[in-house]
């Protein structure tokens, strides 16, 4: 009989409740229990679920037998509620932004390595069909050595003084890095390596707190440059979020978006023709035991099932949501004092 | 209740595109009013298309009105419920569609019957308000189907609700109306509907060459439809969001597939030629068949 990862959810909000529902369809996972601190909510799901539900991971995980939780609850518990989890031995699934403070990201990281658990943070796009083959051919050399990697994210959110964007700020949801631009920038990193210096320039158009409108160009450690253009005051993009990457090597480039991959090559490479080619993302097989939502999510949480249940090594880890939590501070930073920035890079161990 | 062999989809009346954000924002220039859906809608009917598919949005009810008033009751209806962000609004009673997505979150979580649902762990009340609000609104399209949207009929399937899809069932038929479903986990949701005795005489699912959105596989796909004999099939997604020309998208669906009806969006006059005279060569003279679908 398959073994299964026995795992409870923190956060029965949208987010947890999504989750719990492909927790449901997948054979790799048993849901065990679920968790919120509105005792309605919790019992809502847990009844909705057929599982026991509880107002706190401590009463649950005093009560139930779980191997994993996964986290969904808002940023601003994270760290507590990861913290507690590791330090009891079970492997634990984080929603993004890890922390959304890259001291306590390094903490809640080396933690859960020194209790030897697996942790995985949830930046999903990187199991989305167009990012992940885009990984896969500029792993497999199809552009050649990587040298630029530019990235950006366009929302309309937070569009007039009355969408309110400080309400739901850096202490809420983390500002417009909450609400997609963490997924972009850890994407913009997973392909262009650690930062070494930054320069940015931001803007509060609406917000009091983190910035609305992000524009820098950095250099990473491994010589590849970029820049990377953010924001959620934009007009106009109310049909699907924009998120797109365009990648130069030294022998093409490629822009990919959810959408569609976009790739010009300096020569034959595969199944790949000199010249223009174009991926849709509905053309790039994508198959899994149950798709809810969006694409990305169920692979997602598979391969966490798999790092655990495979004892292989996850990913993305929360090392690398320690990586975005930093960027994201030395971007405030950068356009703050106006200077170029070069950010402390903690090590993994 | 008859039930065409092709069918107008409405995905690009809402602009919804697998293309990319180009062709989104072109539907949205394009079928920003009631008349320029109605021409699309009218153009397909003209070419033998007696089948319309509709989300409860109100440019489509508008358009699909207009249609229903020229073909009377030649023409089936299909509805799809709940259009989820437009549901939520109404039950907020802040108007039909373009709400802020964050209003209306906002508006969710505090909503009233929500939190009752929790106390009481019983859904029931929460999706019968919100399902007599959602056949009101479309009562004047007259629709003959009303399939259950896919993200809720997935979910209501992988958690085993049960009451809940009898309750969807219920109030369609109280309608007059046929109930079905739609689904992006084909292999789930039957094994599912079977497991619980639940029975519906229409299902809504991807069939395409290219296996997209086809879940957990191509071939389990197959297997099942071949296996649900019981059930008419209307095959969506047939062209693999734009990857596969008509004619093959549509001889996979009838013919490998074996699915009885297909529903394809159209962005223009000129794609409903091309789409439904492709229809034609492939169907020949079952273009025009219908099904007798009775609701069990």
């Amino acid at each position: 009989m398959q073994k299964k990862l026995r795992v409870a959810i923190a956060g029965m909000g949208e987010m947890g409740m999504v989750r719990a529902v492909i927790a449901k369809g997948l054979s790799q996972y048993e849901l065990v229990s679920v968790i919120d601190a509105r005792g309605t909510f919790a019992r809502l799901a847990g009844k909705q679920l057929g599982v026991s539900h509880y107002t706190s991971y401590a009463k649950a995980a005093s009560s139930e037998e779980f191997d994993a939780l996964m986290i969904s609850t808002p940023f601003t518990s994270h760290y507590e509620l990861g913290m507690d989890a590791v330090r009891q031995g079970k492997h634990v699934f984080c929603e993004k932004p890890l922390a959304g403070d890259s001291r306590k990201a390094i903490e809640m990281h080396r933690t859960s390595v020194k209790k030897g658990v697996m942790t995985q943070v949830g930046y999903n796009w990187r199991f989305h069909p167009t990012f992940s083959k885009a990984r896969q051919l500029v792993d497999g050399g199809a552009i050649g050595q990587l040298k630029y990697a530019g990235l950006k994210v366009y929302k309309s959110e937070v569009t007039r003084p009355e969408d309110r964007a400080d309400k739901k700020n850096r202490e809420e949801r983390f500002g417009f890095y909450g609400a997609l631009g963490v997924h972009g920038l850890d994407l913009w990193l997973w392909f262009g390596g650690r930062p070494s210096s930054l320069s940015a320039q931001t803007t509060r158009v609406f917000s009091s707190g983190l910035s609305d409108l992000i524009s820098a160009v950095c250099r990473f450690e491994k010589g590849v440059h970029g820049l990377v253009d953010l924001g959620w005051s934009h007009h106009g993009f109310v049909d699907k979020d924009e998120l797109s990457l365009f990648l130069t090597g030294t022998a093409g480039s490629m822009s990919v978006n959810a959408d569609r991959i976009e790739m010009y090559l300096e020569k034959e490479w595969n199944e790949f023709p000199c010249g223009d080619s174009l991926i849709y993302a509905s053309e790039i097989p994508y198959h899994t035991e149950f798709w809810f939502t969006h694409r990305g999510l169920s692979h997602e949480m598979e391969a966490f099932a798999c790092s655990v249940l495979q004892n292989k090594k996850p990913s993305p880890t929360w090392y690398d949501g320690y990586l975005v939590d930093r960027l994201v501070e030395a971007l405030e930073e950068s356009g703050r004092s106006n200077s170029v920035i070069s950010p402390v890079i903690e090590e993994s161990e | 209740m008859k039930l065409p062999k092709i069918m107008l989809g409405s995905n690009p009346f809402h602009a919804v595109s697998y293309r990319g954000s180009e062709e989104r924002k072109e539907f949205r220039r394009r079928f920003n009013n009631v008349e320029s859906v109605y021409k699309v809608m009218e153009h397909s009917a003209e070419l033998g298309v007696t089948g319309f598919h509709s989300y409860a949005k109100d440019m489509e009810i508008r358009a699909m009105v207009k249609l229903r008033e020229k073909l009377g009751d030649s023409m089936t209806v299909v509805s799809i419920l709940p259009d989820i962000y437009g549901a939520m609004s109404r039950q907020a009673g802040e108007g039909a569609q373009d709400k802020n997505l964050a209003k209306i979150k906002l508006v969710l979580k505090n909503m009233p019957s929500l939190i009752s649902a929790g106390v009481t762990g019983n859904l029931l009340p929460m999706i019968d308000s919100i399902l007599k609000t959602e056949l009101n609104f479309i009562k004047v399209t007259r629709p003959n189907f009303v399939l259950l949207h896919g993200t809720l009929t997935d979910m209501a399937c992988v958690t085993d609700q049960k009451n809940l899809l009898l309750h969807f069932k219920e109030k369609v038929l109280e309608t007059g109306a046929i109930p079905g479903l739609t689904t992006h986990n084909l292999g789930m949701t039957c094994g599912k509907l079977k497991t619980m005795g639940v029975h519906f005489p229409v299902i809504e699912a991807p069939f395409n060459p290219r296996g997209f959105m086809m879940q957990p596989s191509i071939e389990r796909c197959l297997e099942v439809r071949r296996e649900a004999a019981d059930v008419c099939f209307i095959g969506k997604k047939v062209l693999a969001g734009g990857s596969v020309s008509p004619a093959e998208g549509l001889a996979y669906a009838y013919r490998t597939a074996g699915v009885q009806c297909t529903v394809i969006g159209i962005g223009s006059v000129s794609e409903a030629d091309e789409t439904f005279c492709a229809g034609k060569e492939i169907l020949g003279q079952e273009y025009n068949t219908q099904y007798d679908i009775e609701a069990v």
